[in-house]
């Protein structure tokens, strides 16, 4: 439950802090905007949808073990400058 | 966000290699910390060499939809000039000419030629894993 969530010891010491600190009037203020706080710092730091959805489907399909070893490298390396426009 | 230009090498490990540290190196622009740039003509030579990759080592992997988010998500630049070739191999330039023009912070190279640069024009040409740690980022599977 949101509630249970909200009450934990951990987070009403945190509310009881920032109104000590004159930051919010009251406890519903400071919940408020520890909420909203919280819900930004999760979408920026979530990965982007389209690309989980698009390494999900990739990774269905064989690929390589590991890292790519040095022969892979070199031999991706002159594929690159092959097709490299001057 | 910071911006940096990744080299052929390390899109391609990315889209091949699912556990390599180029793929965690590009989650950090799926986390929005980092923006790719890129010219047409580096473009061109992502999608090229991807499909010529793939139908040699990897034919059941298409790399299409992963380039097509990279164009979506990246800083599409015109190159600048740069004078006197800066590579040890001139071919490498359009990486260097589209850092410059996009101003980013970092090439991120798996190509030996590219990371012997050092820092021209005050862009650090980093490997995925010094990316990775430039950003405080943590290898995680997956």
């Amino acid at each position: 439950m949101p509630q249970n969530i909200a009450t934990t010891e951990r987070i009403d010491e945190m509310v009881d802090a920032w109104i000590k600190e004159g930051r919010f009037a009251n406890r519903s203020e400071a919940f408020r905007a520890g909420i909203f706080a919280l819900k930004e710092k999760l979408e920026a730091e979530a990965f982007d949808p389209d690309y989980v959805t698009i390494v999900r489907e990739l990774d269905r399909h064989p690929g390589g073990t590991g890292e790519p070893s040095d022969d892979d490298l070199r031999e991706i390396a002159a594929l690159a400058r092959k097709h490299r426009r001057k | 966000m910071i911006r940096a230009v990744f080299d052929t090498s390390t899109v391609v490990a990315a889209i091949f290699w699912p556990r390599s540290t180029a793929r965690h190196a590009w989650t950090m622009v799926a986390r929005r910390k980092v923006r790719p740039c890129v010219t047409g003509a580096i473009e061109a030579e992502y999608h090229d060499t991807c499909l010529e990759f793939q139908g040699t080592r990897f034919p059941d992997r298409s790399p299409l939809p992963f380039l097509g988010w990279i164009h979506l998500k990246a800083l599409h630049c015109v190159p600048v000039p740069l004078g006197k070739p800066r590579s040890r191999d001139a071919s490498d330039d359009p990486f260097l000419a589209c850092a410059k023009a996009a101003e980013a912070k970092y090439i991120v190279a798996s190509d030996r030629d590219l990371l012997s640069l050092g820092k021209p024009y005050g862009v650090a040409i980093v490997t995925p894993m010094e990316l990775i740690k430039h950003l405080g980022g943590k290898l995680t599977a997956g």
